[in-house]
This record gives C-alpha cells, structure tokens and sequence, in this order.
C-alpha cells in the first residue's frame, strides 16, 4: 500500500442474505483529503464504513485502513480513527462534558490533557458556555457538532462520518459544514464521508465516488466525474416543444441526456455543441427565448450516472 | 484492560447517579434498603444475627436490584442509539463486557453488604437491649462471598439476553422470568404442604435434613461458592463469546 494511501479497498464484497450491499467496490483515500461517498439512501455508504471500521466483515475482496487489515486488525483500526456514526451515538443523560470526558478517558488521555481538550473543542464549536447541559436538551444540530467534536477528540487520523448533516435544518447544516471544514483544517485529519447532499459534496470533498446499490458507479474529483460524464450542461428556454422534438433531440449524437421542466429543457451534451443543437430545435419551428450553458455541476453528474446504471440494469 | 473497564464503570455510574436517571435510582436504593436492611430484619428479629437463614438475604437483594440495571446494559444503549459508537471505539469487547457486568454487580454487592450492616444496627438498637448482638464470624465471611457470587450469576445471565435483545423492556421481561423460574419449586412445595402426607414428609424429613445440612453452615456456604464460582465464570466465556460487534450491531 502507498505510504500516502490512508483507504484501501480491493474488490471488496458484503452480502445480506440475497442483498448485496457492496458489490466489488475498489477505492482508496489519500492522506489529508476530504472523500465524499456519494449515494441514495440504501446505496451501501453505511456498510462500507461498518466494513472500514472492522465492525462487519466482507464476503470476498479486502479492505486496509491505515495501513491495518479490517479483517485481522480491527481493534488498532479503531483505535487510530473516530467515527459519526449513522446516529450521533452522544450519551444524552449525560453533559457534554462528560461525553467528552468518556471520549478521553477510553482513548486513555491524561486527566489534565483531557481538560484542555475538552475546553478547546467546545470553545472551537461555540459550547463551551453549555458544557454542564444534559445533551438530550439541546437541539439537533447542537448534538450534531458535538458529536463532530467527539469523533476528533482524540485526534485521530481519520475519521469517518456518516451523513453528518442529515435531518439539519439549511442553517444548522450550513453551520455545521464550516466547523468541519474549520477542524478539519486545523486538526489535519483525513476526512470520509458519506452523503446524499451534494451540494455539500461539491463544497466539501477533494474526490466523491458514487454508489448505487452496492456498486461503485464513479471515482474522482467533481472536476474529472464532470469530464467523464458530460463537460458540458445547458438549458433551453422556449416554446414549442413537444414529445416528437425531444425525441429527436435524444437521438441527436452529441446528446447524452433530455429533461423537460415548466418549459425548459435541460441538455447534458457530450462535447459543447449548443449551436447545432440549436439550429436543429429552431429547423425545428422552436421559438428560442434563452440558451444558458455551463459546466455539469455535481449534481448533473450524479443524476446521469444513477440513470445510466437504471438503464444498464435494465 | 484495568483502566479501559474501569472507564465504562465511571460511565455506567454517571449515567445511573448524575444524569436524569439518578433521582430513580437513588429512590429505588434507598426502598431497598429500607425493606432489606430494616425492615425485614427486625420482623426476623434476634435471629437475624444468628441463624444461616439470614443468608438468604445475599440471595434476594442482587435478585431485586439487578434486573433492571442489567436489562438496561446492552438492550439500553441499542434503545438510545448508543450502541454502535461504543463498538465503533477502541475499547475492546473485554473492556465493555467486563465492566457493564461489574456495574451491576458492584452495586448489588454494595447494597447487599450496606443491607446487612443495616440490619444489624436494627437488630441491635430494637432487641440488644443493652448488648452488642453479634453475627458468628462465618456470617458475615459467608454473606459477602455469595453475594457477590449470585450477583455476578444474575448479572451474566441477564448480560447474555440483553446482548441479543432489542429493547429494554423485552430484556427485562425474558430477564424477570429467568429469575422467577427458580421460584417455581418453591411455591409448588408450599402449594403441596396442603396434602396431609407431603407435609408430614416436609416436617418430618426435608426440614431436619436441611438442618442437619445447615448445621455445618461453612461447609456448605464452602461448595455453593464453589458452584457458583464455576457457573459465573462459564457465564463470562459465554457471554465473551456471544460478543460478536458484526451480529450486536445487527440486532
């Protein structure tokens, strides 16, 4: 394993009964950068990071992390990581001091270093004030951050986090995004984690991959998934479309992809072609009220590999 | 391995005695021992400091105090979400088995061993009348061993079905009827002590013969500990074996 390679995952399969969660997913992560794994709910994100953490054990294939076998050495894996979980896993009858406190003490941290731990953390997310409050009284999003805090207590050298903005409200989310952002910096860990938001993807991650029911659809950087899948996304507005034009437009060769939305239509073009395209929709009799063209944004990118593997499945 | 078990005990403890909980629980120890340390022991009276009987309390003081605390152990944190964070940790299954076991059985040992100092200060201020009522020296020897060794075989039978279960109610109730099952001889023997002839056969057989067995009390007391020592062991290797993260996460 390259000495930078934090994540290695080699073909590694897991199956439920008839339900493969993972399916030959191969992937790895570099030291310092923040890995996105992308997927709808039930894609297998979970059980990937169950695997990582030695929790569960593949069918076939094989997975290091750190440089440790997830099969044969799971207790020195969890040991050099911290984890968000699928559920923030905070005791809530106990203060957010004291789920620090057990944080520290189960990774044997001195009496005075956990302290100052503990009050540089809750000052670095804005709660040092409310250390002495039962968790089960705060908010969400409150619960979120600590939660955040705790997988990094201990300053591992990964940490894995489960959808960590999931069920926040746009500010608590947004809120949430920039303290990890601001830890992560300071704390210089290496980051995996799992999302369906992918506007926070984009903002967050140096490489997504993409999963769909266990397979791993794409890896890279939202740059390179937007060369390898469309460079190109515009939308047209106008009147005068109809089922037959689409169709056309589909079977136009620098097409990969037609949405139709409230009179727009939204075109993923495989090279950046909107003249023709445009040309062949006004021969057409479409009245043109706008072309807006940019880059496929994540989301596109997304969107087109789900489809793409809903066909190939087909 | 010390320091990561004795990590969980100061969770498990300020979760029981700091948080919301603790108000419940304090009430409850407090009930206890009024009830087991004063109360029953004055109805016994003088012989509450003399007769092996007395023993029975390092029976019935883990059995009352343990079920809920040790139903609460794994079921609890599967309940609340906590589970998988902890297995997600770096303390090893060892550490967290150990210690949720040690919770409980810490604390009904403590309340046992406060009961029976209670119960003598009772027995003492109701009935020794100007004397220091005093246990024979194998009592108290004798009461602290098997209340820690029935603490311990209550708690790791109870460990074993919260591993598995997925709610603290349900722990509770499979928890509660594994401990009532023991019952069952005993309220038939008295249902039966009705019939003429079985009761003649209790009073004139079963009764002296359990005497006769009680009369050499440290004997006894010697191979139930002995007994109790192997079946609370064999409790820990099994309840070790049954900690697998992969299924405990799974339910």
């Amino acid at each position: 394993m390259n000495p930078r390679t934090v994540v290695q995952m080699t073909d590694v399969s897991m199956s439920f009964g008839p339900v493969q969660a993972v399916d030959h997913v191969s992937f790895t992560v570099e030291k310092g950068e923040v890995f996105g794994f992308l997927g709808p709910n039930g894609a297998g994100k979970t059980t990937a990071i169950r695997l990582l953490l030695g929790l569960l054990a593949p069918t076939t294939g094989k997975a290091e992390v750190l440089g440790f076998d997830t099969g044969t050495q799971a207790q020195s894996i969890r040991e050099h990581c911290g984890a968000l979980l699928e559920f923030n896993g905070l005791y809530e009858r106990l203060t957010a001091q004291d789920n620090l406190e057990f944080q520290g003490r189960a990774w044997r941290m001195p009496a005075a270093q956990r302290q100052a731990r503990i009050e540089e953390m809750l000052s670095n997310i804005g709660l040092w004030e409310r250390r002495f409050d039962l968790v089960g009284h705060w908010s969400r999003g409150m619960k979120q951050k600590l939660a955040v805090a705790r997988a990094m207590f201990h300053r591992p050298e990964l940490i894995f986090l489960d959808e960590p903005t999931a069920g926040l409200d746009p500010v608590s989310a947004a809120a949430l995004r920039q303290d990890l952002v601001a830890l992560a910096e300071r704390e210089g860990v290496t980051i995996f984690l799992t999302t369906h938001n992918l506007d926070e993807a984009e903002k967050l991650c140096h490489r997504v991959g993409v999963i769909r029911k266990g397979k791993l659809l794409a890896v890279g950087t939202v740059d390179e998934l937007s060369g390898k899948n469309g460079a190109m996304h515009a939308v047209i507005e106008g009147k005068g479309f109809n089922e037959a034009i689409l169709a056309a437009l589909r079977a136009f060769p620098d097409v990969a992809s037609v949405r139709r939305d409230n009179g727009h239509v939204s075109i993923e073009l495989k090279r950046d072609e909107v003249a023709s395209v445009v040309s062949m929709l006004v021969g057409c009799g479409v009245q043109i009220e706008g072309v807006h063209k940019n880059e496929a944004s994540l989301e596109d990118v997304f969107l087109d590999l789900m489809q793409e593997d809903k066909e190939e499945a087909k | 391995m010390k320091a990561d078990v004795r990590t969980v005990l100061w969770k498990e403890y300020r979760e029981m005695f700091s948080g919301p909980a603790s108000r419940d629980n304090i009430a409850v120890t407090i009930i206890m021992l009024g009830l087991l340390g004063i109360l029953m022991p004055l109805q016994q009276g003088v012989g509450f400091v003399g007769s092996p009987m007395t023993l029975l309390y390092s029976y019935m003081i883990p059995f009352t105090i343990i079920l809920n605390l040790i139903a609460d152990s794994f079921a609890g944190e599967r309940e609340r979400h906590t589970l998988e964070t902890l297995l997600a940790g770096r303390l090893s299954d060892r550490a967290i088995l150990v210690g949720k076991l040690l919770a409980s059985v810490l604390y009904a040992w403590a309340v046992s061993i406060v009961s029976l100092l209670l119960g003598w200060i009772s027995v003492n201020v109701a009935f020794g009348k100007g004397h220091l009522l005093l246990f024979p020296i194998w009592m108290p020897l004798s009461f602290v061993t098997l209340s820690f060794l029935v603490s311990w075989l209550i708690a790791g039978f109870g460990v074993l079905i919260s591993l598995r279960s997925p709610t603290v109610r349900q722990a509770q109730q499979i928890v509660g009827l594994m401990i009532s099952v023991p019952m069952v001889p005993i309220l038939m023997v008295l249902m039966m002590m009705r019939n003429v002839t079985f009761g003649t056969w209790v009073m004139t057989v079963a009764i002296p013969a359990l005497s006769s067995m009680l009369s050499n009390v440290t004997a006894f007391v010697g191979v139930m500990a002995l007994v109790l020592l192997i079946i609370d062991l064999a409790l820990v290797r099994i309840a070790l074996a049954r900690f697998q993260r992969a299924k405990l996460i799974q339910g």
